[in-house]
Order: structure tokens, then C-alpha cells, then sequence
């Protein structure tokens, strides 16, 4: 599976896998120690740490140009991305769900969680095809000028 | 501040994923037991304790092992040895009259503190297999 | 890193957009992009494969000349 990546991108799965290893280890040892209750249980509070921290594992990955393996078509597997976080938002949002519930992260703060997950893919994708777009046409401006 | 070359960050980088991967393996496995019931640390905080453990561990040898744990100005003999010297202290003063490594047959706080003891412990010991590996290795190419 | 403008003009004198050298050397555009501006170092084996498509040697593309050092 990883040889469809070429090696920048095997490089930069890599540091990323290794940021991410490093944020999730200080969250979690953090979270023990500091010891005060900001979700339903400290079940909840992991399992939201874990996914926040997968959640910026995946986004510098899109944004890095990591993601997508070398045959891919991107632009399809961001729409598919998008199909499971409009489905998990509408679940949350036609759940009457609420957030927040007693001054704590409420139980299926999750649900809301994982819609954020999926639909970042695809943003962070369109955000970097514009950055990409733009630096092009900065770099073509500077040839013409030369 | 340590200095790796590039093939060492490389290493690093590339068990700091298989680590963090690790975690996100164990952390869902550990919801999956808990969501049946299934309790085998004290609380659910020690739980999460012993796999943050489990895969810094594995991050840790792993690296020592392919020579990505001490930088390139370090001594890594003498490095190990205080890790080994460490690992004894650290295992001496954490032991106590109630040192108890299984509460009703459940891990318990004490059983975290002899993990971090035993890794102290192993990396020297990793770091001797490896120097032998590479010693034995250099034979062989010698006698072709 | 410095930028490897080298890289870009042998590019261009063969007329090859970023994605056409990535193809023609199985990586992506972005680590074409990377490597012009200077933020990764290729292997060896990438460095060759660029090389043979653009027909120039290693030297051409990746030697660095520092002026302060002596021979």
C-alpha cells in the first residue's frame, strides 16, 4: 500500500506520523495529570483527543500533498471524503444533538467530531489547489519578467 | 539540543508513525473492551498509561536498534549505561513494602512504574544485541 | 536549502510543465516542486532518473559551487 506513494510523499507521511505521535503522546499524559473532567468520561475525552490528533495527521497530509497516492484521481476521493461527513453532520445536527451539556463535551460530541474529520479532507484539498494555483501564477509572472 | 543526520530523523520519523499508528490501534482496541465490560487496568486512566507506555517503548527500541537513539556526538556506551544505572534507581525507589503490580487482577499504578523501569533497563541490553549483530555482520563481509 | 533554478531551466528549455517531469519520472508534481524549491533533497536514484530525462548529468543539476572553498 505505501509504495504508491513516491518518496517525498513516504517522507512527509512519515514526519507527519511522527508530529502527530508526539502532540497525541503530550495530550494524553497531559489530560491524566491536569485531571479535570471536560467530557462525559474520560473514555469520551481520549477517543476525542485521538481523533483531533488523526484529524491534523490527515489535514497536513492533504495540505502536504501526501495523501492522494501517485494514481489517484484526488478530486474524486475529496468528494467521496465529503459523502461520510455530511452523513455524520446531518446524523449529529438531526439528532437534536447539543455540544456542550453541563460545562462538559456532551456524549456524542464524537458523532460531531468524525463529521469534522471527514469533511476536512476535502477543504483542506480546495484550499491547497488554490494556494498551488496562485503560486503558479506567481512563478509564471516571474519567467515572463526574466 | 541532540543533532541526527538525515538518515537518523528519517528512522525517527518513521518509527514515530508506526508508534503513533500503534496507539491509534490500541486506543480503539482498549474502547472496543471497554464499550463489552472488559476492564483490566485499575481505572481507565492507567489503561491509557500502559499503552502510551507500550508504544513509546516500542519507539524507543526501535530506534535504538537501528542506531537512531543516541546522536552522532553522543557516546552511546556510556548513554546506555546511565539508562541502565537509571533503570535501577529508578525501580529502587518506586519499590515499596506495597508494591503491588496486580490489584484483584488488574494492573495498577506500580505496575506502570516497573514498565518505565524496564525499558530504561532495555536499552542498553538493545543496544548490546545490536553492536553484536553489526560486529557478526562485519565478519561475514570480511571473510568474503 | 538553496533552490535549484537549474532544475527549472532545464525544464523549461525542454518545455516540460512540473506534472510532465513528474510523470516522466513516476513522483508527483508537488515533489517536483519540492525539490526546485529546495526544501527536499531526492535520492540518488530520483536525482538519476531527472537526470536521464533531461538529458544532463548530475552535475548539471545538483552540484552546489561554493566560492569560499578551497581546493
Amino acid at each position: 500500500m505505501i509504495s504508491e506513494f513516491d518518496e517525498y510523499q513516504k517522507f512527509l507521511r512519515y514526519k507527519y506520523g511522527y508530529h502527530s505521535f508526539g502532540i497525541l503522546f503530550a495530550l494524553l499524559a497531559v489530560n491524566h495529570f491536569v485531571d479535570y473532567p471536560w467530557a462525559q468520561s474520560t473514555e469520551e475525552e481520549t477517543m476525542i483527543l485521538a481523533s483531533v490528533v488523526a484529524n491534523y495527521f490527515v489535514v497536513r497530509l492533504v495540505f502536504g500533498g501526501a495523501y492522494y497516492g501517485k494514481r489517484e484521481n484526488p478530486v474524486l476521493a475529496s468528494l467521496v471524503a465529503f459523502v461520510p461527513g455530511l452523513l455524520h453532520l446531518s446524523a449529529y445536527l438531526t439528532g437534536q444533538s447539543v455540544l456542550f451539556e453541563n460545562g462538559r463535551l456532551a456524549d456524542n460530541a464524537f458523532v460531531f467530531f468524525s463529521a469534522l474529520f471527514w469533511m476536512s479532507i476535502p477543504i483542506t484539498y480546495v484550499v491547497r489547489a488554490v494556494v498551488d494555483k496562485i503560486r503558479e501564477r506567481k512563478e509564471d509572472l516571474e519567467t515572463k519578467s526574466r | 539540543m541532540r543533532e541526527y543526520d538525515e538518515y537518523q530523523k528519517f528512522i525517527r520519523y518513521k518509527n514515530g508513525t508506526q508508534a503513533f499508528l500503534l496507539l491509534s490501534i490500541l486506543l480503539f482496541l482498549n474502547s472496543l473492551l471497554n464499550s463489552l465490560n472488559v476492564q483490566w487496568g485499575e481505572t481507565y486512566s492507567i489503561e491509557t498509561l500502559f499503552l502510551l507506555e507500550i508504544s513509546i517503548g516500542y519507539y524507543v527500541l526501535k530506534n535504538t536498534y537501528q542506531g537512531a537513539f543516541f546522536d552522532k556526538y553522543e557516546n552511546p556506551k556510556r548513554q546506555s549505561l546511565y539508562s541502565f544505572l537509571w533503570g535501577l534507581i529508578y525501580l529502587y525507589l518506586v519499590h515499596s513494602p506495597s508494591f503491588a503490580i496486580f490489584i484483584d487482577g488488574k494492573i495498577s499504578q506500580d505496575f506502570l512504574h516497573l514498565f518505565v523501569g524496564i525499558i530504561c533497563l532495555a536499552i542498553p541490553m538493545v543496544f548490546l544485541i545490536r553492536t553484536m549483530v553489526d560486529k557478526s555482520r562485519e565478519k561475514k563481509r570480511e571473510m568474503k | 536549502m538553496a533552490k535549484n533554478m537549474r532544475l527549472k531551466s532545464e525544464r523549461a528549455k525542454w518545455g516540460m510543465s512540473q506534472q510532465d517531469l513528474a510523470d516522466a519520472v513516476d513522483v508527483t508534481r508537488q515533489t517536483i516542486s519540492a525539490i526546485e524549491r529546495g526544501d527536499y533533497n531526492p535520492t540518488i536514484n530520483l536525482c538519476i532518473r531527472i537526470c536521464r530525462t533531461l538529458d544532463v548529468t548530475l552535475n548539471d543539476l545538483f552540484w552546489e559551487e561554493n566560492d569560499d572553498e578551497g581546493i
